[in-house]
């Protein structure tokens, strides 16, 4: 990784100002919605929702064949050491 | 399997794709924008009832209970998936060869390899098996492998085409991407994906329908060159053909600087950061059977370890870049860089209608005919990679093949919602 | 040096389907039964948020006087159990819903804080057999509010008034069923003891699941006992994760907290940011119906009102309003209370009837408690009205 660390140099010596970094670190999750031009929050850009109604994708026998392991009381794994408090 | 380069020669394949085609065909809508159109598709886009392994070892026996958005919403123009495509180990791009899978061959379903790309699609469209071909781009996959192989690669605006079914490895800035010769087919193509919304992306938004045509809009085409950029010599007289032939069509073409020596690293930062978060999702449960005695660490431990090793690197370099001591430093400071970058392209584009840049800057060795692509691997992305950083579209037009080394390609970027644009560009720059 | 404690509680939203797919969440289904390619992670699925998740969060924000957000965003929480098959949980780290908030305890008058509340995916299940474990994935994506109260809480009893009035608040809302013994609420209790003032720095013992809001009580007592003893032998406690023995009342270690888990939170790309209108914080907050902090406080004040019948109260409409309608006439606290919650429950028992849902009408229950001390009607002749304004 020695072509990385170099770059990563770049990065970290690059003069980014603070207030930038500042300005990043506050609007670190609407990073998303910069992608537009305003740059501004944008209401319009509000994650779509789902109506609250229960409906099967796909069927069992389906997802069983791409799980195989999916069985009556689950999905079967090895034994795991249980966390102390898990009902045994 | 290659005559020509990057071309395969592959009579089974062929009968193959001819096969499934008359079998699906039958049951194909007909009347849509994609009548009968065969289309490829690379290994990491869902197909229900098909084995989804995204080249990689970890999920050599998947299959995939449903079918990804973009393959239903093709389909229900009237094309017709024919085969999949294998790739690099889940869309890796920059990485040299990490091929994980064999080629496998199947009555229906077939996988391909190019050394020369990120994935065989692009191969099988310049070899004229298929027309059309989707593959991801998350750094410039589709448009490097397009650029390889002389066909057109185009990424959309982020959000243009839906996500859903994608096996993606950075969804911030990934997009499924389109790959022809056709232009004409690319529009329909593209029209289908990004026309409506899909309810099973929250994050799609699909694209206006009436868009200002490319020439009837205001704007010079800037050219990213000069002294900031890395490109070399056979890049550059590429750029100069691009710029004489919108010069001879008289747009007013101007070089502008590109001041992002660091979007390379940047990228690499917040894609890594991701990738390890989107592969966490690999565990042993996707084998066939459970083993008896073992536990399920070293079950866990053993399975991840078939993970190759670039997507190991990345994995852990990502891991490293999220760490509480390190995310300031490394994770925070690339989104700075993001946030900069997209910044200068809107200025840009206050002026500009177009972008045009190199693909990659060459660092092949010009005369052994054999394009090894990455030398440095970050280098490399530093072109491709800004449009996936910016949420920009953009595409990988050829310019000219039969040069030892391999075919030379331009990029052209435009700015967010109008994709349509890269198209018209293509038809200029290979003068349809 | 006194007892420092602070809960996390996990609350189940009551949806018809789960936080980011349509699975449904009925408790109890045949393990794999609810789950679909979403929420167990299948290659290339994406989240969908549920729009009855965003409106019960906003809900139980009012109805526990926090600011809501009007942005809030999500986030991937990383860590690696077989019972999370993403490998990482969907969760509100930078930007949670609500912050701040509190509950008045209507006994003591103490106001517990709030730090803040956030929405989130639950995990599977875990089952262990003899020779294998079974990962069931029916619960893996249950949306969850989790509550985080500041460190206020004093004692076992504080944390206990302080959980049932939570619980009664948020299913009067209509948040949650609050069925504890379907896991519809859950305890994660921090404890140290120390100085108010100067507490930074110093240890904190986690102890996780507490099922029900006794064991969290007897868990926070016996901690702050044992971590006492030590303080007093001259030994710091660890900063550690313990388990509570519920049988046994004990705890013992987990893990040690020193060597706390960076889960490497990721701003979640699959999601857009959650923008919440102003109009919609309003139509939420006039929805609401009289909340039971609000009930206990008033009910508090009346002499010979004891707290569990006012809890009582609070918590059942119907009863509500012929205490109501009857004080009001008759200014008779006990005697309502005796009638109402002791000889009426007793008839309905007897006679199938609901002892939270009498079948008359208030204001015949206040004319009845009037006519008793008016004409002062023994015993026999109120019950027998009684039985027959329940027409039997």
């Amino acid at each position: 990784m020695n072509d990385f660390s170099v770059l990563l140099q770049q990065v970290l010596l690059e003069d980014i100002h603070k207030e930038e970094l500042n300005a990043a670190l506050n609007a670190v999750t609407r990073i998303l919605t910069d992608i537009n031009a305003e740059g501004k929050e944008n209401p319009s850009l509000s994650t779509a929702l789902r109506p609250d109604e229960e409906m099967q994708f796909v069927s069992f026998q389906e997802l069983q064949h791409s799980f195989p392991m999916m069985q009556e009381k689950g999905i079967k794994i090895s034994r795991i050491l249980p966390m102390a408090g898990e009902k045994k | 399997m290659k005559s020509d380069y990057g071309k395969i020669n592959n009579d089974v394949l062929k009968h193959t794709i001819i096969e499934v085609l008359k079998e699906q065909d039958a049951q194909a809508k007909s009347g849509g924008l994609l009548d009968g159109v065969p289309f490829a598709v690379q290994n990491n886009i869902c197909i229900a009832g098909a084995k989804l392994t995204c080249g990689s070892n970890t999920l050599s026996n998947y299959v995939s209970p449903y079918s990804a958005t973009v393959i239903e919403w093709l389909k229900s123009e009237g094309a017709v998936p024919v085969c999949t495509v294998n790739l690099e180990e889940f869309g890796l791009e920059g990485a040299g060869s990490c091929k994980a899978t064999e080629n496998v061959t199947k009555p229906d379903m077939m996988k391909y390899y190019s050394d020369a790309s990120v994935s065989g699609a692009a191969a099988l469209v310049a070899s004229d098996y298929v027309p059309l071909a989707i593959a991801s781009d998350a750094g410039g996959g589709t448009r490097m492998s397009s650029a390889c192989h002389g066909v057109i690669g185009m990424k959309p605006s982020y959000r243009a085409y839906s996500r859903f079914g994608l096996t993606s490895l950075s969804p911030s800035i990934e997009q499924i991407g389109l790959i022809s010769k056709d232009i004409p087919l690319l529009r329909a193509a593209h029209r289908c994906l990004s026309s409506k919304k899909d309810p099973m992306d929250a994050t799609h938004m699909g694209l206006e329908n009436h868009v200002l045509s490319f020439s009837d809009s205001e704007g010079k085409i800037a050219v990213f060159a000069g002294e900031s950029s890395s490109a070399t010599h056979p890049m550059s007289e590429a750029l100069q053909n691009a710029e004489c032939l919108f010069a001879n069509q008289g747009y007013l073409v101007q070089q502008v600087e590109f001041p992002f020596a660091e979007a390379a690293a940047a990228y690499y930062v917040l894609s890594c950061a991701e990738i390890s978060a989107s592969l966490a999702r690999i565990t042993p449960l996707f084998a066939a059977t459970a083993p008896n005695d073992i536990t399920w660490n070293d079950w866990y431990r053993s399975s991840r370890n078939q993970l190759g090793k670039e997507i190991k690197n990345r994995i852990t370099a990502g891991a490293f870049f999220l760490q509480k001591e390190n995310y300031n430093q490394y994770y925070l400071k690339a989104l700075a860089v993001k946030k900069k970058i997209c910044e200068y392209f809107r200025q840009i584009f206050e002026i500009h209608r177009l972008i045009i840049t190199p693909v990659f800057p060459s660092t092949c060795s010009v005369n052994t005919g054999n394009f090894r692509l990455i030398k440095e691997p970050l280098a490399v992305n530093e072109f491709t990679t800004c449009a996936n950083l910016a949420g920009l579209p953009a595409i990988a037009i050829p310019l000219a093949h039969n040069i030892p080394g391999g075919p030379i390609a331009i990029q052209c970027i435009a700015p967010i919602g109008k994709d349509e644009w890269l198209l018209d560009a293509a038809e200029i720059l290979m003068n349809k | 040096m006194q007892l420092i404690v602070g809960l996390e509680i996990h609350v189940e939203l009551k949806t018809n389907s789960k936080m980011f797919c349509s699975c449904g969440t009925r408790f109890g289904a045949p393990a794999g039964s609810q789950c679909c390619p979403i929420c167990m992670g299948l290659p290339g699925t994406l989240p969908l948020l549920n729009e009855e998740v965003v409106r019960l969060g906003v809900i139980a924000g009012a109805a526990l006087h926090s600011e809501i957000q009007p942005y809030s965003s999500f986030d991937r929480k990383q860590y690696f159990y077989p019972d999370m098959p993403k490998g990482y949980q969907i969760t509100q780290h930078f930007h949670p819903l609500c912050l701040g908030g509190w509950l008045t305890l209507p006994e003591s008058g103490k106001r517990i804080e709030l730090e803040e509340m956030h929405l989130e995916e639950d995990s599977g299940k875990l089952v262990h057999d003899t020779d294998s474990s079974y990962i069931n994935l029916n619960r893996c994506g249950i949306p969850l509010l989790e509550i985080v109260t500041k460190p206020v809480i004093e004692n076992g009893d504080q944390a206990y008034e302080f959980l049932s009035l939570l619980r009664d608040t948020l299913v009067c809302s209509g948040v949650t069923t609050g069925k504890m013994q379907e896991g519809a609420l859950r305890v994660d209790v921090n404890v140290s003891l120390g100085n108010v003032n100067s507490n930074s720095g110093m240890y904190r013992t986690e102890m996780k699941n507490l099922s029900s809001f006794r064991a969290v009580r007897m868990a926070i007592d016996h901690e702050g006992e044992r971590q006492k003893k030590l303080l007093d032998d001259g030994i710091k406690p660890l900063s550690e994760t313990r388990r509570w023995d519920e049988k046994g009342g004990f705890s013992e270690p987990l893990r040690e907290k020193g060597n706390a888990i960076d889960y490497r939170y990721l701003p979640e790309p699959d999601l857009l940011p959650l923008f919440i209108s102003e109009d919609f914080i309003h139509q939420c907050k006039k929805s609401l119906p009289i909340l039971p902090e609000e009930t206990l406080l008033r009910l508090i004040t009346i002499p010979n009102m004891k707290s569990n019948q006012a809890s009582i109260l609070a918590n059942n409409r119907q009863l509500l309003a012929c205490f109501d309608a009857a004080y009001a006439r008759t200014r008779d606290a006990k005697r309502i209370l005796n009638w109402l919650l002791g000889d009426y429950r007793a008839i309905a028992k007897k006679n199938n009837l609901s002892p939270e849902n009498p079948p008359f009408d208030p204001n015949d229950f206040a004319e009845l408690m009037n006519l008793s001390i008016e004409r002062d009607l023994n015993y026999q002749e109120i019950r027998n009205k009684m039985m027959l304004m329940c027409r039997l």
